[in-house]
């Protein structure tokens, strides 16, 4: 089911090379969508970055607040993190293409990631 | 089309088809009546931006330049700028540059044209380009002064407006970045608003965040921006960004994040 979420998201948003489905405490790539073309290690990658933005025991990397979405544009890439409201160790990670339609990206991601998080 | 319009094509055809093909062929252009944006809020830097598409026009053409309502048209093949052939929307005085091909043996008329463009870009919020079919302007033996002599006789760097990438960026997002602290080179270049709450991410979290991610994705160069939704506990989102030797670290507000990371690409590409 998670793996179908994924790639219905996938679907929607063709660009998008990567979406998985992480634990932040592990920093472990759980589930990706299927025809993700990246190699394991930069989907443990990914994970890290996460689980550096949005940070460890409560405290940010990055500010004093907790976030619940990093966007990492690089040269090559724009990164998506999101947490899970419902499980604050769950984590959607994704790779975009700078023209990604941000918004709506984001309002379906989050969706997905909930529900997925609401099922594992 | 009707049987009654049917016929050779004119060149309003011609122009029409060009158009379309130009914006089929740039999918990630943005058209204006017809028009192509090439610059908006000041990004990338007008000039630059012109130079730039004198340098990518290979057939001879005569571009339409619209800066804020003054509209230059300008002689342009094989990579270089042969003449302005003539402007609108100006006092007549500058009317002096016009119908004339450029030549490297009178550097003068070309450095007194790009100073002329340099005032009208200065403040520019939009310039937009046409390309249409080819005016005669001087003889075919006239070939006009490349782009790549352009960036240097108009004095064009890489900052375009004198304002660096990242100064540029910040201005170019006033509305949505409340406060920020600009830095050159590790020393602070620049500041708005109240920066109580960036001063400890500035001294204690940007390189700590930067040396950990450095070491996750070990061989990416080049700009980097990061934005967190809420770091800061007032409803606004920080973020830190870097380019070359200037960094940044701002608030900014989350609903303008789509905004915010289309213009940083702008800069960054």
């Amino acid at each position: 089911m998670a793996t179908k979420a994924l790639d219905r998201l996938q679907d929607r948003y063709p660009d998008c090379a990567a979406l998985v489905f992480a634990d932040l405490s592990t920093q472990m790539a759980l589930i990706t969508n299927t025809n993700t073309m990246f190699r394991r290690e930069t989907l443990d990658s990914l994970c890290a970055e996460a689980a550096l933005a949005f940070g460890t025991k409560g405290r940010p990397a990055i500010g004093d607040s907790a976030a619940m979405t990093v966007f990492v544009a690089t040269r090559d890439h724009l990164r998506i993190y999101l947490r899970s409201a419902h499980d604050p160790d769950d984590a959607l990670c994704c790779i975009c293409a700078h023209d990604t339609a941000i918004d709506s990206f984001v309002k379906e991601a989050r969706a997905c990631l909930e529900t997925i998080s609401h099922g594992a | 089309m009707t049987p009654a319009t049917k016929g050779p094509p004119t060149v309003t055809d011609h122009s029409l088809l060009v158009t379309r093909l130009m914006a089929l062929a740039a999918d990630d252009s943005v058209f204006v009546g017809g028009a192509r944006v090439l610059s908006r809020a000041g990004l990338p830097a007008p000039l630059t931006a012109i130079i730039t598409e004198i340098d990518s026009t290979v057939l001879e053409r005569t571009l339409v330049f619209d800066i804020d309502g003054i509209v230059l048209r300008m002689a342009v093949a094989g990579r270089r700028l042969r003449g302005v052939i003539d402007i609108a929307g100006i006092p007549p005085s500058a009317t002096a540059l016009t119908g004339r091909v450029l030549a490297q043996d009178d550097i003068a008329t070309t450095k007194t044209l790009g100073a002329f463009l340099a005032d009208v870009c200065k403040d520019a919020q939009q310039v937009t380009v046409r390309s249409h079919p080819a005016e005669p302007l001087g003889t075919p033996s006239e070939a006009g002064i490349p782009a790549a002599s352009l960036v240097g006789l108009w004095q064009v760097v890489d900052h375009g407006t004198g304002q660096s990438r990242m100064a540029r960026f910040l201005a170019g997002n006033t509305a949505a970045i409340p406060e920020f602290i600009h830095a050159t080179a590790g020393v602070i270049t620049g500041t708005q608003g109240d920066t109580a709450k960036l001063d400890p991410i500035w001294r204690d979290q940007f390189m700590a965040f930067r040396k950990r991610q450095q070491a996750i994705f070990a061989h990416q160069d080049g700009p980097l921006l990061v934005c967190l939704d809420g770091g800061s506990g007032d409803g606004h989102g920080v973020a830190i960004a870097m380019t070359g030797d200037e960094a940044s670290v701002f608030t900014y507000d989350p609903a303008a994040i789509s905004a915010i990371l289309a213009s940083w690409h702008r800069i960054a590409h």
